[in-house]
């Protein structure tokens, strides 16, 4: 399989959890996927977590998550993020290897720190982009 | 249809939002009810958002005027511009809510985002090109209609051919 610290190649995948809300996924919209699934949070200080296809599965990395009403999983192309450029700021994805779960990124440049218009910007480019391929959704009842 | 709203919503602000502009004999087109459920869809997620809607961990409820003002706002909007309802409104991490239009098959993107009491931020996203940005107050009594402004903003960037002779003259005020 590899060693998940390696850089990742243009060609990988990465995949982004999503808490299942009805709010945040509605899939009735071109878009289903809400920007706010790609909002910083406080502990999101190094950029927003996302994982290499090449290391997990979407079943396991939803399986993994505290959500009661668990999670939406979505793949997203490393290339498509990549070209992301909104002016002053170019989307990257890095390696960043964590104890808890393989083959963990980040989108550094989208952090608790970014100037809040650029990252709403930012936001709304992931999430269309997510939106585009959602390879998994909880079987179980209705989104919180 | 009076009755129906009224049951749906005891709320006097609520009812008020999704009966504008139908009599109580309205005979509905598709399209119109497509419209009226739509607005009737985004008011009851508002109100969801509440009442029994627990926050997930870490994240903070939204405060009660907050839903107020999104509930009014909304209601200035439809008043306005009665066949553009919203597609969704969410709730972010902090307890901010968002407003949102979609068009061109989710390629271009519009929100209002009500960040706390009185206070709203407006974002225009093209399919291409750099995104908007307008920040504004909620109107306060007597004063300046901003968030009529930020209405027409949301609207304007999206095709102005698609409002009605009235929302057009609604835009230009808004201007």
């Amino acid at each position: 399989m590899g060693d998940d610290a390696s850089p990742i190649q243009t060609d990988e995948q990465v995949l982004r959890r999503v808490l299942f809300r009805e709010d945040w996924y509605d899939p009735k919209l071109d878009v289903p996927i809400h920007r706010y699934a790609f909002r910083p949070m406080r502990q999101d200080s190094g950029g927003i977590s996302v994982f290499r296809v090449r290391f997990i599965a979407a079943s396991d990395l939803a399986a993994a998550g505290p959500n009661p009403a668990g999670y939406i999983v979505a793949a997203l192309d490393v290339e498509d993020i990549r070209s992301i450029d909104l002016g002053t700021t170019r989307l990257s994805v890095v390696a960043d290897p964590i104890e808890d779960l393989p083959g963990h990124a980040l989108i550094p440049e989208l952090n608790t720190t970014t100037p809040k218009k650029l990252a709403k910007e930012m936001q709304v480019r992931l999430a269309q982009l997510a939106s585009r391929r959602i390879v998994y959704v909880p079987d179980h009842g209705n989104a919180a | 249809m009076m009755d129906y709203f009224g049951a749906i919503w005891p709320d006097e602000s609520i009812r008020r939002v999704a009966s504008v502009g139908l009599s109580d004999d309205a005979l509905l087109s598709s399209r119109s009810l497509e419209v009226v459920q739509a607005w009737c869809g985004v008011l009851q997620q508002l109100r969801s958002f509440a009442a029994a809607w627990r926050p997930p961990e870490g994240f903070v409820r939204p405060a009660p005027q907050v839903i107020n003002d999104a509930i009014k706002y909304l209601g200035e909007f439809r008043d306005r511009f009665p066949e553009h309802p919203p597609l969704r409104a969410a709730v972010g991490p902090d307890g901010e809510i968002a407003i949102e239009w979609q068009w061109d098959g989710g390629k271009e993107y519009a929100e209002v985002e009500l960040t706390g009491p009185n206070e709203m931020e407006a974002m225009y996203v093209p399919a291409s090109g750099q995104a908007q940005h307008r920040t504004s107050q909620l109107r306060l009594p007597g004063g300046e209609p901003d968030n009529l402004m930020i209405a027409g903003f949301v609207l304007i960037q999206h095709h102005d051919s698609a409002l009605s002779a009235d929302e057009r003259d609604n835009f230009v005020l808004a201007q």
